[in-house]
């Protein structure tokens, strides 16, 4: 694994770096946090040990700025410092550092600190479960393609932005975008409850069906609900169940399942929201060809303050060319809809495995990906 | 005082822990050796920037100075020069010219027989056969020892 040793100090640098190597990691250093911050937006480092006190940024605002920006990836970092006192704990750990060692370090400690940090990190595997499980569901969807990955990135997108100005800076910051990127495609995980008949169905929904197939918010929901009554501290299964939730509520009040209005529904159901029609509409259905993304726009600036959010219909519009290299970055690649060829669907998988077995198997799936 | 630490004769107080710096290097002889070549560059340079920055009066830089040579003194277990570096970087910030300047001359006596005690244990070579690649500070991942058998 690679370590960045940001340390101003060579002969602490040699050290650290004598002592990482012979613990098998590999080892990068810099004297300074600038050139740290640059070093991890490559994305290549997850584990970093630096000074406190350096010339050009300190430890702690090297922390800050790393907590600061949006990341796919979390960065594990131990601090190095030759303060005791809780003062300098706090303030450390407020800048966002997940550990310390203090000077002049010893091995043992340092070799049993980073293995603790490699653990954190490995539960960024949890992140590629959820992601596998969300695709898992969307398998039974015949529309999706690379629907997934594509609101994932628009989400990212819409948070990145809001994250900049506007209303919404004091409940954004980097690790809301992060969340929103893991549990955005669980979005529709409760179709897997929707008998296939409905969910298979090529054309037009009866009134009945539709009913039906809008449970899927509420399936969804109650099994990530379910999840997270077991770990009720997995911040990022809150999440996942509140964009399953209110990822159809409509601004005016008009969606569903609640019809819940404005800011009542979750911000991260209204940036998700937003993601999903924009995708639906730019790819082709069996009852619609794909709009172009001007065609798109405009159906979404005509929905903002009824559909959507017009705070995020206005950043939609000042990262509308990233939504369009998105598009063109995730492209489907399913040449026919499974809709069209499935005429003579059956509820076949529904009387297999009921929607409640099926719920409280998800479930159980996300309990223990995340622990 | 361990049988292994080495006092300084001129007040007594230990100069050098050498079994502290064996444990922090795994025992690996290769690595003191390393180490304690690295010190003995940096720490004289290091000196001499104190020497100047006390001369101008620059505490900021004089602060700063002790305060990473300090860093870099506690790793190597010198003792001695860690505790009047401490005492250096305090009464820099207290901006104290008199107490800066003795403890700048205790320093210049403590360098010397710390260089001493360590010959004992990393004998110094000339650079030609044995020293760092110079190379600018600002690139570390690149300063290595010159020696290939390290």
């Amino acid at each position: 694994m690679r370590v960045l040793v940001a340390e101003d100090d060579y002969v602490s640098s040699l050290m650290l770096t004598c002592c990482l190597e012979e613990f098998g990691y590999e080892v990068t250093t810099v004297d300074n946090g600038l050139k740290a911050l640059e070093l991890i937006r490559t994305g290549e480092f997850q584990l970093v040990i630096s000074d406190w006190s350096m010339p050009k940024m300190t430890g702690v605002e090297l922390c800050r700025q790393i907590r600061k920006r949006p990341a796919s990836t979390y960065t594990y970092v131990i601090l190095l410092t030759s303060h005791q006192g809780t003062e300098s704990v706090v303030e450390g750990l407020e800048a966002g550092a997940d550990d310390f060692i203090v000077k002049p370090f010893q091995p043992d400690e340092l070799q049993v600190r980073l293995r603790a940090g490699e653990r954190v990190l490995s539960l960024e595997s949890r992140d590629v479960t959820i992601f596998a499980l969300a695709k898992l569901a969307e398998s039974r969807d015949p529309d999706t393609g690379a629907h997934l990955d594509r609101i994932r990135e628009y989400c990212r997108v819409l948070c990145e932005k809001l994250v900049e100005h506007g209303p919404y800076v004091d409940q954004i910051d980097g690790d809301y975008v992060r969340t929103v990127y893991l549990t955005s495609p669980l979005h529709d995980i409760g179709k897997v409850g929707i008998p296939d008949n409905i969910l298979l169905k090529p054309g037009k929904l009866t009134d009945e069906e539709f009913g039906t197939m809008k449970q899927h918010a509420k399936i969804g929901s109650d099994t990530l609900d379910a999840a997270l009554k077991a770990r009720p501290d997995a911040q990022y299964l809150r999440m996942a169940r509140d964009i399953a939730l209110s990822h159809h509520e409509k601004f005016d009040g008009s969606g569903y399942p609640f019809g819940l209005k404005g800011q009542d529904i979750p911000l991260c159901g209204r940036i998700t929201a937003l993601a999903d029609v924009y995708d639906a509409l730019r790819t082709k259905r069996v009852y619609k060809p794909a709009f172009s993304h001007e065609k798109a726009r405009e159906i979404i600036i005509e929905g903002s303050g009824t559909h959507f959010d017009p705070v995020i219909v206005d950043v939609f519009l000042q990262t509308e060319l990233k939504f369009v290299e998105i598009g063109q970055g995730f492209v489907d690649d399913v040449p026919q809809s499974r809709r069209e060829s499935n005429n003579n669907v059956t509820p076949v998988s529904h009387s297999i495995l009921s929607r409640f077995d099926r719920t409280l198997t998800f479930a159980e799936a996300l309990v223990t990906a995340s622990t | 005082m361990s049988h292994f630490q080495l006092s300084n004769p001129a007040d007594g107080n230990s100069a050098f822990d050498f079994m502290a710096l064996l444990g922090r290097c795994m025992g690996n002889f290769k690595i003191i050796e390393r180490v304690i070549a690295a010190f003995r560059d940096v720490g004289a340079n290091d000196l001499n920037q104190l020497q100047s920055a006390m001369e101008i009066e620059d505490y900021g830089a004089f602060v700063e100075i002790a305060h990473r040579f300090k860093g870099a003194a506690c790793n190597v277990s010198a003792i001695g020069l860690s505790s009047l570096l401490l005492q250096a970087e305090q009464s820099g910030r207290a901006r104290d010219r008199a107490e800066v300047q003795r403890i700048m001359a205790a320093l210049h006596l403590e360098w010397g027989y710390f260089k001493k005690v360590v010959n004992v244990f990393a004998p110094e070579l000339t650079n030609a056969t044995h020293g760092l690649v110079e190379q600018s500070r600002s690139n570390l991942s690149e300063k290595r020892h010159a020696c290939s058998s390290c």
